[in-house]
């Protein structure tokens, strides 16, 4: 009969199985106390592991989010530098305009009119700014050239204005005809005329600006899209455009006083519209400027509030890990020395 | 009593001494056999002193019969947990990194950059080629899923094969032993080699075997169909030649019953080919169809749609288009669109497309235009490509997870589903293999060889030998003296 229960190969076997166990525990807990994760998400958090997908996928978004609102504050910060330059201009203008007022002399004129030539030059430049290869002031349009030059040679808005001028008075700017406008024949060309073609109708798209209307709209969170630029079809820079015709094309024409002096009046009216105008871009993109800084600020607080929830979820208390490591090692090597000693209790050793 | 019954008996003691070393010496040999059941040899009272009746095989039929149901639910267990492991391995390690859910995250955040600046063609190319990226990364997990239907499908026909060797190996064993105990001879050594198969056919098909008259064995499956009766019954299986989501695969009969899948991550099924049948139709299946609905959704969301004042077009193909070249309708599974999912040439700039179609519309023709004035810096297509893949959708029942998600929500839950039952099936696996373990611990203890005893066995044959010899010298001299005297 049997008298033992116990037999070599369960003995045997037992002991193995309790080393492998622990050799392949150790490497786990190696990778854990390392990496401060779980060594096999997918065993460790089961179904829970959609959830740690889904956030780590959530902060790559936001993460790409915080970098592309990097992008549009560029952007409305080169637009606020361009439009600063603008108002400076329509503020140069306006000076020249009232310093010019009540003036007949051609010099003093002639000043004028180059200050306003500047002015506009200034203007166009900064209106055709690029920043990162957009046109900061087409709206959407981004490839094009939002104003053309008015003073290079064959503008297309140079020889509308002489267009309108012809037509209203059947002669052309420098004839001495001129000297025979009317203050009423002037304001009508000014204000029923001139005026609609900046501000109203298909003139200024069609001589004046290549821009949309659309502006481009940036989502800066997922929840927020806001207007990221503004464009060369808003009334500031009509009004500029405008302002900037008269001072040049019919300030310093050969025409009377009184003429000149209302002409005066409306150039100073329109710079006025101008700068304010401008001023209120400026407004609307700070506005925009600002919620961008704080959806930054709130996709980073997300950013900070979603990884400590990965943390809690993936993380693994890297003390925790290696005390267990401690441990578990001292228990491999109890089993190894057991092991040893096991084998050479024996009977034949005994014999 | 006579001095001639008295070296009659140490005669038989010796002759006893020499069958129960030669016992000994044949277990100790067969220490670490893990077949091999402790022999030993019985003694019995006769005339003559003591006298060898039988040799005993040490046995405990619960055990052994909780041994091999061990054997046949570990073995399930792990052949099911390799193969969901497999299906894992194909969305990469710890982050997942070829997952459905991490491309298309990866290319939501190039299209939302790409939104930022709509201008840019680097851009646009760049999100041209995530969406390639993620095409390609749904045809190679599809056909990677198939992989592993086909791997599993081939080691059904492998173990098969081996069954049914098994099986006629059985056969000899069993008429052995049967004839044998007829005979009655000792059938240890059959008993041995028919255990030993049990286990290995245990391994692979769970049985019940049910011992009758005359050591007979005959064996039944789980579901009650036999498997061995007398002789061994025919278990047949077609390996099929490759495999797509469409395609089923063929049954496994056993005497003529189709042999049923094993069910859920902690699996019913006994031994490999349950769980092998399950591998190959019930979870590599699903996460077929995951994908499917993945890719269909993607297909849905980039489709293109009629922008005319009235729209009388249908939807087309957008950045991501198929074999059946349309835009599937409804939340229903069209099985294998995974394995063909691709970005539209017409994108491509390599297949002399524009990537930049992608912002204004217009893959398939002038009236799909959404940018109807071209402009460099229009965001609104892009955008809302963005914000659709985290819209809810519909997706189909059969495949799962949720009817209503996000695409970026449904692709993170399919990676859930393969983790809950990789999670679930791997802990199952780990307390199954000690259960078996502790079970054919329990059963070696009873039935297994102990060096010590027999050593000691061994030591007391010794002594019993010294004995006996003892015994007859002195008988000797006795009958020596008694002849000195008669003399």
């Amino acid at each position: 009969m049997k008298t033992s229960f116990v037999s070599n190969l369960a003995v045997q076997s037992a002991m193995r199985l309790t080393i492998s166990r622990g050799q392949s525990e150790i490497q786990k807990l190696q990778k854990e106390v390392v990496s401060g994760r779980y060594a096999d998400i997918g065993i460790s958090l089961g179904a829970q592991t959609s959830n740690s997908i889904s956030l780590n996928r959530d902060v790559t978004r936001m993460k790409t989010i915080l970098d592309s609102n990097a992008l549009v504050t560029q952007r409305m910060s080169a637009s606020q530098a361009a439009l600063g330059m603008m108002a400076d201009n329509a503020q140069n203008m306006l000076e020249a305009f009232i310093s010019a007022n009540g003036a007949d002399d051609a010099d003093r004129l002639a000043i004028a009119r180059r200050e306003v030539e500047t002015a506009l030059n200034g203007f166009t430049t900064a209106a055709n700014t690029s920043s990162n290869g957009e046109y900061l002031f087409s709206g959407i349009n981004t490839d094009v050239r939002p104003v053309d030059d008015y003073q290079a040679a064959g503008s297309a808005a140079k020889a509308a204005f002489d267009a309108l001028f012809f037509g209203e008075f059947l002669f052309t700017q420098d004839d001495p005809a001129a000297a025979d406008i009317t203050v009423a024949e002037m304001d009508h060309f000014i204000v029923n005329v001139l005026e609609p073609a900046f501000n109203s109708g298909p003139d200024w798209n069609n001589s004046w600006s290549n821009a949309s209307d659309t502006n481009i709209s940036s989502r800066i969170q997922n929840n927020e899209v806001v207007e990221s630029s503004t464009n060369a079809n808003s009334s500031g820079m009509r009004n500029f455009a405008l302002a900037a015709v008269i001072g040049m094309e019919l300030l310093d024409l050969p025409i009377a006083s009184d003429v000149r002096a209302a002409v005066n009046t409306h150039a100073i009216h329109y710079a006025g519209l101008a700068v304010t105008g401008i001023d209120n871009q400026r407004g609307n993109l700070g506005v925009s400027e600002n919620r961008v800084a704080k959806a930054n600020v709130s996709l980073q607080s997300q950013i900070n509030i979603v990884n400590l929830h990965i943390g809690d979820i993936e993380g693994v208390d890297a003390y925790e890990a290696s005390t267990r490591m401690t441990s578990l090692l001292a228990q491999v090597e109890t089993s190894y020395t057991l092991t040893a000693r096991i084998q050479q209790l024996n009977l034949t050793n005994y014999l | 009593m006579s001095l001639s019954s008295a070296i009659n008996a140490a005669q038989s003691s010796l002759s006893n001494i020499a069958t129960q070393t030669n016992n000994v010496s044949r277990n100790i040999s067969n220490a670490s056999n893990p077949d091999y059941n402790r022999r030993n040899a019985a003694l019995a009272t006769s005339l003559n002193g003591a006298q060898v009746v039988s040799i005993q095989r040490a046995q405990d039929q619960v055990l052994f019969r909780q041994s091999i149901a061990g054997i046949a639910t570990s073995s399930a267990q792990d052949s099911l947990l390799r193969g969901v492991s497999d299906l894992k391995s194909i969305f990469g390690g710890n982050d997942y990194e070829n997952s459905p859910a991490t491309l298309i995250a990866n290319m939501r955040d190039t299209l939302s950059t790409y939104a930022a600046k709509p201008g840019e063609a680097t851009l646009a190319q760049t999100a041209v080629a995530d969406a390639t990226t993620l095409a390609n990364g749904l045809r190679e997990a599809s056909a990677s899923v198939q992989r592993v239907r086909l791997d599993a499908d081939q080691e059904i026909g492998i173990q098969v094969n081996s069954l049914n060797d098994l099986l006629s190996r059985f056969e000899v064993a069993n008429k052995g032993v049967y004839a044998g105990t007829q005979a009655g001879k000792d059938v240890s050594a059959e008993l041995d080699e028919r255990d030993g198969l049990l286990k290995q056919i245990s391994s692979i098909i769970g049985v019940t075997p049910v011992t009758r008259s005359g050591n007979d064995v005959a064996l039944y499956t789980a579901s009650g169909t036999t498997l061995f009766e007398t002789v061994a019954r025919p278990v047949t299986f077609e390996p099929s030649a490759g495999f797509s989501a469409s395609i089923q695969g063929n049954k496994v009969y056993v005497d003529g019953v189709p042999l049923a899948a094993g069910a859920g991550a902690t699996t019913s099924a006994q031994g490999s080919l349950q769980a092998l049948i399950q591998v190959r139709d019930e979870v590599a299946p699903v996460v077929q169809a995951q994908l499917d609905e993945i890719a269909r959704a993607l297909i849905v969301t980039f489709s293109e749609k009629d922008q005319s004042a009235i729209p009388v077009l249908p939807d087309e193909p957008g950045l991501f288009t198929w074999g059946g070249l349309t835009v599937p309708v409804g939340a229903t599974v069209v099985p294998g669109i995974a394995a063909t999912i691709a970005v539209n040439a017409a994108l491509i700039p390599s297949q002399g497309g524009n990537p930049q179609l992608l912002r204004d519309g217009g893959i398939n023709g002038a009236a799909y235009i959404s940018n109807s004035t071209g402009a460099s810096g229009y965001s609104a297509a892009l955008d809302s490509y963005v914000l659709a893949l985290d819209a809810p959708t519909g997706f189909d029942a059969a495949a799962g997870i949720s009817v209503s998600d996000s695409i970026t929500g449904f692709a993170a839950d399919s990676i859930g589903w393969l983790e809950l039952n990789r999670s679930e099936a791997n802990s199952a696996a780990v307390s199954r293999e000690a259960l078996r373990y502790r079970t054919e611990e329990a059963l070696s203890n009873k039935t297994g060889v102990s060096l010590d005893e027999e050593m000691s066995m061994l030591l007391e044959l010794e002594q019993s030998y010294k004995a006996s010899a003892r015994l007859i010298s002195a008988v000797d001299e006795m009958l020596q003296e008694l002849m000195a005297a008669v003399r």
